[in-house]
């Protein structure tokens, strides 16, 4: 589900990327300009197979990974995400000088 | 070593008018990853007057090259031309480690990032605010580098990219 919501931005990502037109990217598909605009538009969804295809032929790859469930992390990310980024950032800056300091108390 | 103020180095390239995009570890703590980075790391516009507007901001924050050998730095005499030669530059500066990321991996350098960056408030009183790079263009960054620190991060960012995307 989540490929058929993203598969048409991340063909269109490719081929800007690589900074190709639509015909062109047809082209290397063997098929039509308009296919790939139907693609982008989100008008059709594009198969997972077509995706990876279309990202090759833009001479990129597709990595898709299956990674360990980890609740700590969503946490932390969650909670992250409630503050504003200037206190996202003022944050980090307390953490590393914190962290600098610890690391000058464990090295005497 | 200098105590690490990215908002000071931030605030010294916009005081100068340098057109840059925030990218690596603080643009990824920015966008909410919960990250520590120890160093800022902006990808300038590559016109000449920009970069000449770069090396005056270098000149305030007493920019030197920072090497494995010399993190302390040495000095070095940048020039716009030399800036665009290479593909990074690792410096240290009055307020903390500073890397020019000419072109950052797997993306096209400033014109691609600025296209899906946010202006963003970085700081309070006087605001501050930058282009920052969009987690996507961070991931896609760290994933073309591949780097064990990059692979590293690479969970719990794409964990932040789902919690932004839901």
């Amino acid at each position: 589900m989540l490929l058929l919501m993203v598969g048409n931005e991340l063909i269109r990502e490719a081929r800007l990327r690589a900074r190709m037109t639509q015909a062109e990217l047809a082209d290397r598909l063997g098929t039509h300009q308009s296919v790939v605009a139907r693609w982008e538009s989100g008008r059709t969804h594009p198969d997972f197979d077509t995706v990876v295809r279309a990202v090759r032929s833009a001479g990129f790859d597709l990595g898709v990974a299956i990674t360990e469930h980890n609740d700590h992390d969503l946490a932390l990310v969650r909670r992250e995400l409630r503050l504003a980024p200037h206190e996202r950032l003022a944050g980090m800056v307390e953490a590393v000088r914190k962290f600098a300091e610890m690391t000058e108390i464990a090295v005497g | 070593m200098a105590e690490f103020d990215p908002v000071a180095i931030l605030r010294c390239l916009v005081d100068r008018e340098v057109e840059f995009v925030v990218v690596g570890g603080v643009a990824a703590r920015l966008r909410g990853a919960p990250l520590l980075t120890q160093d800022v790391d902006i990808t300038p516009s590559l016109t000449r007057p920009n970069l000449e507007r770069l090396v005056a901001a270098l000149a305030d924050l007493q920019a030197q090259l920072r090497t494995s050998d010399e993190p302390a730095g040495i000095p070095f005499p940048f020039d716009p031309l030399l800036i665009e030669s290479a593909n990074v530059w690792t410096l240290t500066t009055r307020s903390g480690d500073l890397d020019l990321a000419i072109s950052p991996h797997g993306t096209g350098g400033f014109k691609d990032l600025i296209r899906a960056a946010d202006r963003l408030v970085i700081a309070l009183d006087p605001e501050l605010v930058v282009n920052v790079a969009s987690l996507a263009d961070v991931i896609r960054s760290k994933e073309a580098a591949g780097r064990d620190k990059d692979r590293a991060a690479l969970p719990l960012l794409r964990r932040t990219l789902e919690e932004l995307d839901l």
